[in-house]
């Protein structure tokens, strides 16, 4: 009875976590807190392992890139024997003197605005969970949706790229090749798109709960 | 964990106590790949090197590279100006490798395209855009990092082998910067600058010399400029050279190791560069000192016309030459003083055969020689300059005399007197013949030969030829390096992509199928109504030749009447109701036309043509009948005069006032009402019609026009009897016409003042408002007659309907027979005793005004409008209660019905004359029909409207015939 009354009063019910249950994410069984899964031997944990750890990892791992990837031209464009090298702001500057606004506007958000905002956002999220900043929940909730969501469009310049390489192959007249930013570009994406993947969102409540994590 | 109550504790998983993560590792390594990327670009990053340029044409910052032997080895990163803003200052990235070798052999220029007189050079550049070039030699030196680029490209690199020289000429003559040097006409090598030297006296030109071709060179070659053009005159007479265009714009510079004892040469050794080849030549032979023989010979006679440089020869082989002439004080044995000229020679031993350095045994040779009689002697060279050079003879009979060697300051050679003033009086006359001759003429012409190409070569415009072509080629390659070109390709393949897109689509759709398919609707269309015009005008003359035949006949009264009511019929038609009716009409003939367009696809127009065949058969039948009219016309006119005389004034007033009733009944509220009802009746017909298009009632009419054709041609035959049966009529009228018919007429006068009153009452005047209503829920009937599928049924009805035509035109097959009947008929009527039916017919007329006159009769109006109350309420009953199924399921039994008339009307011979009172509406009709009716302006706007879309189809088709490419790009 002592463990029920170390529950808080609340008006919604038990839940699994606060019964000593953990679900298995393999199998679905709820099981009584353990290290495997009495059904399918699964290691059962109630929140991702090390989540805010590997959270941190990857989104260093993408900020790394995203440095090369904004210094080192992302095309290389030979044409009638001329070569020029553009950057992802390169680009986006040349578009916005030749008029092309909208493309250029396209272009700046999904090469710029969205990773920087995606690496903005869940540091937010990864300080307000071990600060346990009073934020609400639902907010960051909403925002972690939408990051991870949002985070596989950073790749169509990868593929803008991919797809130029392939078709502008015209020889002396015309052809594209890769810059280095276009890898890093690449990776830099999936390193965020892994770093949010990595964080457990029932961590912003529990953070809540529970006080600053003690990681 | 679990207690016995079965109540868990809690989860506290934390997150992972200081345990790191292997996750680290992702961005450690990420980490050191960039590091890593960083480190290896910037330590490939050679060194920047700063050039200054004079202008910046044709270079960009970021772009421009910087190329050595093709090979790009850096970039220009960026270009400014000098300190002081006098000139360009570009700062190149170059590559680690070559670093070392950017030492002071290194020499940077800018290549661009240019036309010189030596040929076109950096064409390529007019589409790669201007680079820099470098070039050093093979040997690492002492690196700098600034240089300045040379102002154009250097005639020979660094890095070509070979070997540069220095000329020296007193002046600078026609040799331009990149003349060629020659060697037997060859070209081995080329002037590449021409300056003054530093004190001002020479010309200085700096040569450069090609391997191999470098190992001709010793310190014995001797240069001479090349001359475009050279006069000679010489013992073989006047000879005019004139080298290759490209020399007399150039200038060149030849040379020839004339002697064997040259020694290796050292870079920029510095040579004289004689003004011809012949100076050259001569000059071998003066500066060797080691190996020449220098000797002195005192001449007694004058020296005049020797001059320093003349020859010296022996047996005419040339081996020296004088080198200089000079007065001498000399001591004679006698102790006076006496001048001797002393003129000094100098012999090269090696042209004797001797070989170089060996000047002792040449001096022996000589001292034997003079001792066998060898002496010197002034010859002339000339006849015409006079001029003298040196001979040496043998004189074997000489004075005895020894070379004297210890004479100062060369040893002496014994001289004998020339022999020249013996023939100069020869000589004279010889001069003088040669003095007459037009030498100045062919001077003069060759010194304007001279001036002239000297003008060409020195004119402006020959010097700004290479400029402009070059200033041509810097715009078309600005041109081709424009942005604008560079965007070109990609708007061009957005516009492909655009114009396929559409093609697939075009293809997709079918189009280019259904318009064919429509054409050939259309022409099928044309064909058809073509045919079924051309039987319009037989038509039309039969129709006009009838009309003619009804305007002959006398129709005049009754119209004053009418007039009144068409006033009143006026006030209707201008009801607002009534406005709405046109639009409803024309709604109505849009959706007839598209109804004839569903007929034209039926192909009604054949049996159209038909019929109009039939009907102009039956149009003459009629024609040929009422040749027999005007008779009983008159006839009729006898009867009207009968009538004349008749009371009629009575009649008339009685009738005046019903009409006056019926325009006080047009005039009601109610009457003004029912156009608005009539027009919502119209909308629903409309709606009703456009059922009927979609029902498949156009095939139905085509067939009920076939039969209706049938029918026409067997009233064309019927008609064929037509004239005997009027003729019986005429006489039925003669017979009338002697009728007392003065009682009948006072019996219907009074009948219609009763009908008068019976019209002016209330109840009378009541009805057009129940009317109206009545109206109003037919029209409603109307709609729901809509809504239920009662087109379909109706085009079931139309079935029958033909089958119906078809018996009737079997029926009017027997109408000739009937027509002999109805003669006989007619003649026994003309015999029956008509006075007694017409006694009976006034009792009659009598006894129907005393039941008009009768009390009950003033209720019977508001019985009528009671009554017709009760319909409208019957009529609204019927179609609340679904009656438009009802009327569905009747139309239905009136297709049955059809059926069943088909068979009755085998019987129903006598309805034959019910048949031509319908004809004369049908008559009236058509001449209601006029060429400015509402109908008539319809059927003309449709035609224009086809016409219009007929020319439309032929514009466009004219179009793609000239342009196909319309289809894509639009019009």
């Amino acid at each position: 009875m002592d463990n029920l009354a170390n529950t808080r009063t609340r008006q919604h019910g038990l839940t699994a976590r606060e019964a000593g249950l953990i679900a298995c994410t393999t199998c679905g069984r709820l099981d009584r807190a353990g290290l495997v899964c009495a059904r399918c031997g699964a290691t059962l944990s109630s929140r991702y392992p090390d989540s805010i750890q590997r959270t941190l990892a990857w989104l260093a791992a993408g900020i790394v890139c995203f440095i090369p990837a904004n210094l080192y031209p992302m095309l290389i464009t030979r044409t009638l024997g001329r070569e020029e090298k553009n950057t992802i702001i390169g680009g986006v500057i040349e578009l916005v003197n030749y008029g092309s606004y909208f493309v250029a506007i396209v272009v700046g958000v999904a090469s710029i605005v969205i990773p920087v905002a995606k690496f903005v956002v869940i540091g937010l999220l990864v300080a307000s969970i071990r600060r346990a900043w009073p934020l609400d929940p639902h907010a960051r909730l909403h925002l972690y949706e939408i990051t991870e969501f949002i985070g596989r469009w950073s790749m169509i310049d990868v593929f803008v790229v991919a797809i130029l390489v392939a078709l502008v192959q015209l020889d002396f007249v015309a052809s594209v090749n890769p810059g280095l930013a276009a890898v890093s570009f690449a990776l830099s994406v999936i390193f965020t798109m892994l770093a949010a993947q990595s964080l457990d969102p029932r961590l912003i409540w529990d953070s809540i709960e529970e006080g600053p994590s003690d990681e | 964990m679990s207690d016995p109550n079965g109540v868990a504790e809690p989860v506290r998983e934390t997150q992972s106590g200081g345990r790191l993560s292997m996750v680290w590792l992702a961005p450690l390594i990420a980490l050191a790949i960039s590091l890593g990327i960083a480190w290896s670009s910037w330590s490939n990053k050679g060194p920047l090197v700063e050039v200054i340029l004079e202008s910046a044409s044709g270079l960009e910052a970021g772009k421009t590279v910087l190329k050595h032997k093709d090979v790009e080895v850096g970039v220009v990163e960026d270009i400014g100006f000098t300190d002081n803003l006098e000139k360009v200052r570009a700062e190149v990235r170059v590559e680690n490798e070559i670093a070392p070798y950017l030492d002071q052999s290194a020499a940077f220029w800018v290549v661009r395209p240019e036309v010189t007189a030596r040929g076109i050079s950096g064409l390529d550049t007019v589409l790669s855009g201007s680079y820099l070039e470098v070039s050093w030699d093979s040997e690492r030196g002492k690196p700098r990092r600034k240089f300045t680029a040379l102002k154009t490209a250097p005639l020979s690199k660094p890095s070509d082998d070979g070997i540069r020289l220095r000329l020296r000429a007193a002046d600078g003559g026609s040799m331009t910067v990149g003349a060629p040097i020659l060697y037997k006409r060859i070209e081995v090598g080329r002037v590449e600058s021409k300056k003054l030297s530093e004190d001002g006296e020479r010309v200085d030109f700096d040569i450069f010399v090609d391997a191999p071709y470098d190992k001709l060179l010793t310190t014995a070659t001797r240069f001479w400029m090349r001359s475009a053009v050279a006069v000679e005159i010489g013992t073989n007479g006047a000879q005019l050279k004139v080298d290759s265009l490209a020399s007399l714009l150039r200038g060149g510079v030849s040379f020839e190791t004339v002697t064997t004892d040259g020694a290796p040469l050292e870079p920029l050794h510095s040579f004289v560069l004689y003004q011809g080849e012949e100076e050259a030549r001569r000059s071998a032979f003066v500066d060797q000192p080691g190996s020449q023989l220098r000797l002195s010979v005192e001449f007694e006679s004058s020296v005049r016309g020797l001059d320093i440089g003349a020859p010296v020869e022996y047996r005419g082989l040339r081996i020296g030459e004088v080198t200089n002439v000079a007065a001498n004080l000399r001591n004679d044995t006698d102790g006076d003083q006496a001048i001797s000229l002393i003129v000094t020679i100098v012999i090269s031993p090696a042209r004797l055969g001797f070989e170089a350095n060996q000047r002792e045994d040449s001096i022996a040779f000589m001292q034997r020689a003079v001792r066998r009689g060898l002496r010197a002697r002034l010859k002339s060279a000339s006849l015409l300059t006079g001029s003298l050079f040196v001979e040496l003879v043998e004189q074997p009979n000489a004075d005895v005399a020894l070379l004297d060697e210890l004479a100062e300051p060369h040893p002496r050679m014994p001289s004998v007197p020339s022999d020249f003033e013996d023939f100069t009086a020869s000589a004279e006359g010889v001069l003088n013949r040669i003095n007459n001759l037009p030498i100045e003429d062919m001077m003069y012409s060759a010194t304007e030969l001279l001036r002239n190409l000297n003008a060409l070569a020195s004119a402006e415009s020959t010097a700004a030829v290479p400029g402009q072509v070059s200033d041509l080629l810097q715009d078309a390659r600005d041109l081709i390096g424009s942005p604008g070109l560079r965007e070109a390709p990609v708007d061009l393949a957005a516009t492909l992509a655009a114009a396929r897109e559409l093609m697939e689509q075009v293809r997709d759709a079918g189009t280019a199928e259904a318009l064919v398919a429509a054409l050939e609707d259309a022409s099928a269309a044309a064909q058809a109504i073509t045919t079924a015009t051309e039987t319009v005008p037989l038509f039309l003359a039969s129709a006009t030749a009838l009309s003619t035949e009804l305007t002959e006949l006398p129709l005049t009264d009754l119209v004053s009447t009418a007039t009144t009511l068409l006033d009143n019929a006026d006030k209707v038609v201008a009801a607002e109701g009534m406005a709405e009716i046109p639009a409803n009409l024309n709604a109505s003939i849009r959706n007839l036309r598209e109804i004839l367009e569903g007929l034209r696809e039926a192909e009604t127009a054949k049996t159209l043509e038909s019929v109009l065949i039939a009907s102009r058969e039956a149009a003459n039948t009629v024609t040929a009948a009422s040749v027999n009219i005007p008779g009983m016309v008159s006839t009729m006119t006898g009867i009207a005069d009968t009538v004349n005389e008749l009371p009629l004034e009575d009649l008339i007033l009685a009738a005046t006032s019903i009409v006056e009733n019926a325009d006080r009944l047009m005039a009601s509220d109610g009457m003004q009402q029912a156009p608005e009802a009539l027009a919502q009746t119209l909308d629903a017909a409309r709606a009703l019609l456009v059922d009927l298009k979609d029902a498949n009632a156009a095939q139905n009419l085509s067939e009920a026009l076939q039969a209706a054709r049938d029918a026409a041609t067997a009233f064309s035959r019927a008609a064929e009897g037509t004239p005997e049966l009027i003729g019986r009529f005429n006489a039925i009228a003669a017979n009338v016409e002697n009728l007392p018919l003065n009682d009948v007429v006072a019996s219907v006068e009074s009948l219609i003042a009763d009908a008068n009153s019976l019209v002016a009452s209330d109840g009378m005047q009541a009805a057009p408002q129940a009317l109206a209503d009545t109206l109003n829920a037919a029209r409603a009937l109307m709609v729901d007659l809509e809504r239920a599928d009662t087109a379909q049924k109706l085009a079931d009805a139309l079935v029958a309907a033909r089958g119906a035509a078809d018996s009737a035109g079997t029926a009017i097959a027997g109408i000739p027979a009937l027509t002999a009947r109805l003669t006989q008929l007619a003649d026994k009527a003309n015999a029956l005793p008509i006075e007694g039916l017409l006694a009976s017919t006034t009792m009659v007329m009598q006894d129907a005004d005393r039941i008009l006159r009768a009390p009950g009769a003033e209720q019977i109006p508001g019985s009528i409008t009671a009554a017709l109350d009760q319909v409208r309420s019957l009529v609204i009953e019927l179609r609340q209660s679904g009656t438009a199924t009802n009327v569905n399921g009747a139309l239905v039994s009136v297709a049955g019905a059809g059926e069943s008339f088909q068979a009755l009307t085998r019987n129903l011979a006598i309805l034959i004359p019910r048949l031509a009172s319908v004809a004369d509406r049908v008559d009236s009709v058509l001449s209601s029909v006029e060429v400015g009716s509402e109908l008539n302006y319809e059927a003309v706007t449709a035609l224009r409207e086809v016409r219009d879309a007929a020319r439309a189809i032929t514009t466009l088709a004219s179009t793609v015939e000239r342009r196909p490419n319309v289809l894509l790009l639009g019009k």
